[in-house]
């Protein structure tokens, strides 16, 4: 895997398949967590750690283990259990170090083990057939590209408060029409060249 | 928190209107909106994750007292993931073009925040009975939500319901509906319709 | 109430007391036990006969007790094992209670984690045949379509697989001549569009074939029409987009799939290219001696 491969891997997660306003994966959190910008980004930065982790840790599980013994079929459950696990380890220690973070995303945290995006990117690595470091930076990427997308949500929706929508609007069909308009300026970014 | 008591009846109308899981509850929109680009995929999807939501709610229900409270939710994913597992082997194996059109997003079942929620709210201190049946009344809801979305973007999006032409011969389809802007904007136009009746609903109630 | 209490109720033939238990309440004929004034005074009456009748009738009446009597046993035992069976999921759901928390949680999950692996495991016994004769079809039938004709199709192994290519397939004509194919993969805009290359032995493409794709409905899927992948008939390697002799046009408003397309095409010319380049080797090398 050489550096333009994983340049071209990472601009193809962030921008051109954006993992949330293209493919669709993580709009829970994402509709969810962004109605403020601190929260949105302290989401974000969780949810790049946990999908790095996760893409290299069901890496080795499906590389070393499943593969081997011929278990591929037990990937999803295999796969939905490390995730949990390293959610919970995260949890436990942003409770111990950084307690502030820990109080304001509250339950979102728990709701990252249900993100589709976490276990998207880990079947994704299997399909694409990456290696150890591929899938870390595709998962990275998958993060950042997640983060992008919700904090450029968030600002939009700190500025909706003060505007005037008409009452069926209220809440998430408002924030749905501007995800598609977001979406579709991130449609531009089609023609970049960057797959393999 | 007893069981509810409800009529069958009740619970259905509950499940399709009003506590429709994505409309109203607001849960499980990733593989609605990924989905609904086509009625076939949609109503696949909605099959899928109906079976699922059953049999798990069923499961999960039977093994109520006999689950721990803190591992609860890692219990539940491991019986979810199952029954996901299984419905994806089934369909590789006896329904392989759907199987290949739904791709990534059977396995994403398992992480479909309508099951985990059922299996949280309802099934865990609900009977047996009960639960199964919420889970088909949630999965049908679910279904024609999907329905609706996919109605509204195969016909718009690509001129067809059920790859059956039905717009009139001059109409150029809006691909846009079929990517990812259109499902944003139906499901928003969606909900935003559910709320507008249920506002209407609840003002007439009150008078 | 001892059966010594009930005067008359010896056998003078045998000396043995006859047992009286709970025998004359069950069979309906008697008069309930509560009522023994009756009963020896009707017993000797019944038994009053001729001295042959009475040992015949109380043989019989001794193996009917000792029925009855081993009935009521087997019952007895029948009521007490119900009972324990009754009593066993209780103790279970006792043990299970008062277990320390990290056994109940290791033990229930794993419980849990067996028999789902259990189901799943079944599960796949199940379907992994129809999985593979799927696929096998899908793969045979585009084989026909990009080689009809042939006489055989053979899967080489070990083959040089560049980029998106799979499977590298000989097809065998009935004159003797070798033709190729290769099953690839390339990463369109939706996924993999899984194709099979028909390539002959000169080096140019006989046709291409979708095996599965599931692009864009209605934009990108138009790469997978006849019309399309009619363009790529005759090509050579180093096929492209473009304006070229060698190149193809593209679908407007499908680019991705048409590249992605053109991608699995040049390398399965590519595969097809490697492997003549390694066995004509070999073959001439026979040949020459």
């Amino acid at each position: 895997m050489n550096m333009t491969t994983l340049l071209s891997l990472s601009l193809g997660a962030i921008l051109v398949e954006n993992f949330v306003l293209v493919k669709f994966l993580g709009i829970c959190p994402f509709l969810g967590v962004s109605k403020k910008m601190d929260t949105a980004l302290g989401m974000g930065f969780s949810v790049v750690f946990v999908m790095t982790a996760a893409s290299a840790a069901t890496f080795c599980l499906n590389e070393y283990a499943l593969t081997p013994l011929g278990l591929g079929y037990m990937q999803t459950p295999a796969f939905i259990l490390v995730i949990a696990s390293l959610v919970q380890l995260v949890e436990m220690f942003l409770k111990k170090a950084v307690p502030a973070l820990y109080g304001a995303l509250g339950i979102y945290l728990p709701l990252i083990t249900t993100n589709c995006a976490v276990l998207g990117v880990a079947i994704l690595n299997t399909q694409k057939e990456l290696d150890l470091l591929g899938s870390s930076v595709y998962g990275a990427a998958a993060g950042i590209g997640f983060t992008l997308a919700i904090v450029l949500f968030a600002s939009v929706r700190e500025r909706l408060e003060f505007t005037d929508i008409p009452a069926a609007f209220e809440g998430f069909p408002i924030a749905l029409v501007t995800a598609a308009l977001l979406s579709m300026a991130f449609m531009g970014f089609q023609g970049l060249q960057v797959f393999k | 928190m007893k069981s509810d008591l409800k009529s069958v009846g009740s619970r259905f109308s509950d499940g399709l209107i009003f506590q429709n899981p994505v409309t109203v509850l607001l849960l499980g929109m990733c593989p609605v909106m990924a989905v609904s680009v086509s009625v076939f995929n949609g109503i696949g999807m909605g099959l899928s994750a109906t079976f699922v939501l059953i049999f798990s709610n069923t499961v999960i229900s039977l093994l109520r007292k006999f689950i721990p409270e803190n591992v609860r939710i890692a219990a539940y994913i491991v019986v979810i993931a199952t029954f996901v597992t299984i419905v994806d082997m089934l369909l590789q194996a006896f329904f392989p073009q759907l199987s290949k059109s739904l791709g990534l997003f059977i396995p994403l079942i398992v992480v479909n925040c309508i099951i985990l929620a059922r299996a949280e709210a309802f099934a865990r201190v609900n009977g047996v009975f009960n639960s199964a049946l919420d889970g088909l009344a949630m999965g049908i809801g679910f279904t024609a939500a999907l329905i609706a979305m996919s109605v509204v973007r195969e016909a718009l999006g690509a001129g067809t319901l059920l790859g059956v032409p039905v717009m009139p011969p001059g109409f150029r389809p809006a691909l846009l509906m079929g990517l990812a802007p259109g499902g944003f904007i139906t499901l928003g136009f969606i909900i935003a319709a559910m709320q507008w009746a249920l506002n209407r609903r609840k003002r007439k109630g009150k008078l | 109430m001892s059966d010594f209490e009930r005067e008359g109720r010896f056998d003078e033939a045998s000396g043995i007391p006859e047992e009286v238990s709970e025998i004359p309440a069950e069979t309906p004929a008697d008069a309930p036990v509560d009522a023994p004034a009756d009963a020896p005074e009707s017993a000797p009456e019944d038994a009053g006969g001729t001295e042959e009748q009475s040992a015949e009738e109380t043989a019989a009446a001794e193996a009917a007790e000792a029925a009855a009597k081993a009935t009521a046993e087997r019952l007895a035992k029948k009521a007490a094992a119900r009972e324990k069976r009754r009593e066993l999921p209780r103790v279970l759901a006792g043990m299970f209670r008062n277990m320390p928390p990290s056994a109940k949680m290791a033990l229930s999950l794993f419980v849990i984690t067996s028999v789902s692996a259990a189901l799943l495991a079944a599960t796949h016994i199940l379907t992994e045949r129809p999985i593979s004769e799927h696929r096998q079809a899908a793969v045979e039938r585009a084989l026909a379509e990009v080689l009809p004709g042939r006489a055989g199709y053979a899967l080489i192994d070990g083959a040089e697989l560049p980029g998106s290519a799979r499977e590298l397939y000989a097809a065998y004509s009935y004159d003797g001549g070798e033709d190729y194919a290769v099953n690839v993969a390339p990463n369109g805009y939706g996924g993999e569009i899984e194709m099979m290359v028909g390539v002959d032995a000169g080096g140019s493409v006989t046709g291409v074939s979708i095996v599965s794709m599931t692009e864009t409905a209605g934009l990108g899927t138009k790469a997978g029409s006849p019309e399309f992948l009619g363009r790529f008939t005759g090509k050579r390697a180093g096929v492209s987009i473009g304006r070229g002799d060698n190149d193809i046009d593209a679908i407007a408003g499908a680019t991705i799939s048409s590249r992605a397309v053109t991608t699995g095409v040049s390398d399965a010319l590519a595969a097809v290219a490697a492997y003549t380049a390694s066995s004509y080797y070999y073959a001439e090398e026979g040949d020459g001696q």
